[in-house]
């Protein structure tokens, strides 16, 4: 097991509502390590371990990805798509943490294997529901198979 | 059953009269008659009515020739019969060359009835042809005016190509006179596209072969460059049941087509506004919602703050929310901007593209101070034509980034010129020796709210503010760059 053992990947460009998500995280008491990525080319580069995180193992994937849609340079449905078009990174369970409720969105995060689709409430109590249920669902109760080296 | 005859007698003897009456009732006629032997009477009694003129050759007054000559002059055409006693052989003659239609000698009257029949018949179908002749006469006239006259050029071609007759407006939209079409091939007339021709000639073989009647359009250029759209209508021309030439008639339907294909571009451009406004929606509900979520948030952890009296992070708490009502702030204001473009624009005029650039740098002078940028422009720019105050938006919008993107560069340059011209428009530059942008983003980089880096600050607004009032211009703008090599970013504006 490598040092850094990270368990969650949260790709989010504005660095308050990074905040706010690790905040509600804590509140929940899910402390994991968690890695966050300000645009979706770093996303990239860290989850096939290119680049800045070119010394990473790709076979110690991160339990979830938390990713936001509205992202610089590589948005995050391209995310989504490089992540589930690779067979190294497809088991990563991905769940899409956005403000856009726009049915095209939701529509094209499903067909290319997003595995939720949350909207971020504009309500306090419920974004910290929602982040409650995303921890417990994909942190404690998900069981993704372990990585096979091909 | 007796047969109606309107008779008049150029005669001089009763008795002879009589005997003509006689052999005519004999012969089965009703003869209602006149008999006359000078020429006023006879001139008083000739009319169209009569059925038959029997005239004695010589009369001491009058003679038969003379009758027939008068007859003629008046334009008329009874049927005139010579009954004479004395069987002058010339004089006979001339009478026939004249007109007459047949001759009798007293002594042999029996024939008379015949003769009137004969006379009678023969007038009848002289009177049906001349009909005959009169209506086609008339048809030809009312072909050749209608041919002459339409509005629609109209050409007759011959199996082999040869322009067999060609009406006024073949000849203006073949911009060439009538003895410069007729007799030469259509295919010499060098007012075909010779892409079409082949699909000219496949069309035409298969007109004669009875296979194409529809109307078909080709497009052709004619002896003065011109390109014209035709929509041809044929039909064939058959002579004893063989076809011997083809009718064309070329509607001119350029215009139409030009109005189709404009109507096809507005579509089009209509289509790609709708895409536009659509991505414009979409990304402003998601950009304008993200801050009332970040707000929210922290409000709700601004109370759980208060409750545990952590002061410290209520501080950081509150300065978030202040940051996010900045950025939705920020947002509207450019929001605002950018949907003035094309709305409330300034009267265009000439400017001096130096002045521009003046302007904007007096705008981002603190900015410039700050970073210890160098700004170098081109002398003797050219004049363009556009609104002044949005230009210098464009102008102050690619310096601020300049700045913002300048990296660790411990000389800072921008560099500001014109390098050529495009489609007869200059093209302008202003270049940096910043941090540059790699290939993948120079697109991305022109949308809204696509900020490359997270963390500058600004909307994401500015490129798309700035490719919208170049676009107004009807100008283009894009950029050429490499990363750690710094950006140009070069875009057209209309000349003076």
């Amino acid at each position: 097991m490598s040092m850094e053992n990270i368990e969650i990947l949260l790709v989010e460009d504005n660095p308050n509502d990074e905040e706010l998500t690790l905040y509600a995280l804590r509140e929940n008491n899910i402390t994991n390590q968690i890695q966050v990525a300000r645009d979706g080319a770093e996303a990239l580069e860290y989850l096939f371990c290119t680049g800045a995180f070119a010394g990473r193992q790709i076979n110690d994937p991160p339990k979830v990805v938390l990713l936001d849609l509205k992202l610089p340079k590589v948005d995050g449905l391209e995310v989504l798509e490089r992540i589930k078009a690779d067979e190294r990174t497809r088991t990563i369970p991905v769940v899409v943490l956005t403000s856009s409720h726009e049915e095209r969105d939701i529509v094209e995060s499903y067909q290319l294997g997003v595995n939720s689709y949350i909207v971020k409430p504009v309500d306090f109590e419920q974004f910290n529901e929602a982040i409650r249920h995303i921890g417990l669902y994909w942190m404690l109760l998900n069981k993704t198979p372990l990585y096979k080296s091909t | 059953m007796s047969l109606p005859l309107r008779v008049l007698m150029l005669e001089d003897s009763e008795m002879d009269a009589e005997l003509v009456l006689y052999e005519l009732r004999r012969a089965g006629y009703e003869p209602d008659w006149r008999r006359v032997d000078n020429e006023a009477d006879y001139l008083s009694c000739l009319s169209t009515d009569l059925d038959v003129i029997l005239a004695d050759y010589s009369m001491p007054q009058f003679n038969a020739l003379r009758a027939l000559q008068l007859m003629k002059e008046r334009g008329m055409d009874m049927p005139f019969i010579i009954v004479t006693g004395t069987a002058g052989e010339e004089a006979v003659a001339e009478c026939m060359r004249q007109g007459a239609r047949d001759y009798l000698l007293k002594d042999r009257l029996g024939r008379l009835g015949s003769a009137v029949e004969h006379a009678l018949q023969e007038k009848r179908l002289n009177d049906e042809k001349k009909q005959a002749l009169n209506a086609l006469h008339e048809n030809e006239e009312k072909y050749r005016s209608l041919f002459e006259s339409s509005p629609e050029p109209i050409m007759l071609i011959g199996l082999d190509g040869t322009i067999l007759d060609c009406n006024q407006a073949a000849q203006i939209i073949a911009n060439r006179p009538r003895k410069e079409l007729i007799g030469k091939s259509f295919q010499d007339l060098g007012v075909l596209d010779e892409t079409n021709m082949p699909v000219i000639m496949q069309r035409f073989t298969e007109i004669i072969g009875g296979k194409l009647f529809a109307p078909f359009q080709i497009r052709v250029i004619r002896n003065d460059n011109k390109i014209l759209w035709l929509e041809i209508h044929v039909a064939l021309l058959k002579k004893d049941d063989a076809i011997y030439a083809i009718q064309v008639i070329s509607r001119d339907i350029t215009e139409q087509k030009q109005i189709e294909a404009e109507r096809e571009n507005l579509i089009q451009e209509l289509a790609a506004r709708n895409a536009e406004l659509e991505q414009f929606t979409y990304t402003v509900s998601h950009d304008l919602k993200s801050p009332l979520v970040t707000i929210n948030g922290y409000l709700g952890y601004i109370e759980q703050d208060a409750a545990s009296g952590n002061l410290e992070r209520l501080k950081q708490d509150t300065q978030r929310i202040q940051d996010a009502t900045n950025k939705m702030h920020a947002l509207l204001t450019e929001l605002l901007e950018l949907s003035r473009i094309g709305r409330m624009m300034n009267a265009p005029e000439n400017i001096s593209f130096e002045e521009i650039v003046k302007d904007a740098i007096d705008i981002v002078h603190g900015q410039l101070e700050k970073r210890d940028v160098t700004i170098q422009t081109q002398p003797n720019l050219p004049i363009v034509y556009g609104d002044r105050q949005r230009l210098t938006e464009v102008l102050q919008n690619l310096l601020d980034n300049a700045i913002k993107y300048m990296g660790d560069q411990t000389n800072p340059l921008v560099e500001i010129g014109q390098h050529g011209e495009e489609d007869d428009k200059p093209i302008f530059f202003v270049k940096d020796n910043g941090i540059g942008i790699a290939p993948e983003y120079h697109e991305r980089i022109f949308g809204l709210f696509n900020k490359l880096d997270p963390n500058m600050d600004g909307t994401g607004i500015g490129l798309a503010l700035v490719k919208r009032i170049i676009e107004f211009h009807k100008g283009s703008i894009w950029v050429e760059s490499k990363l750690g090599e710094g950006s140009t970013f070069y875009f057209t504006l209309p000349k003076e």
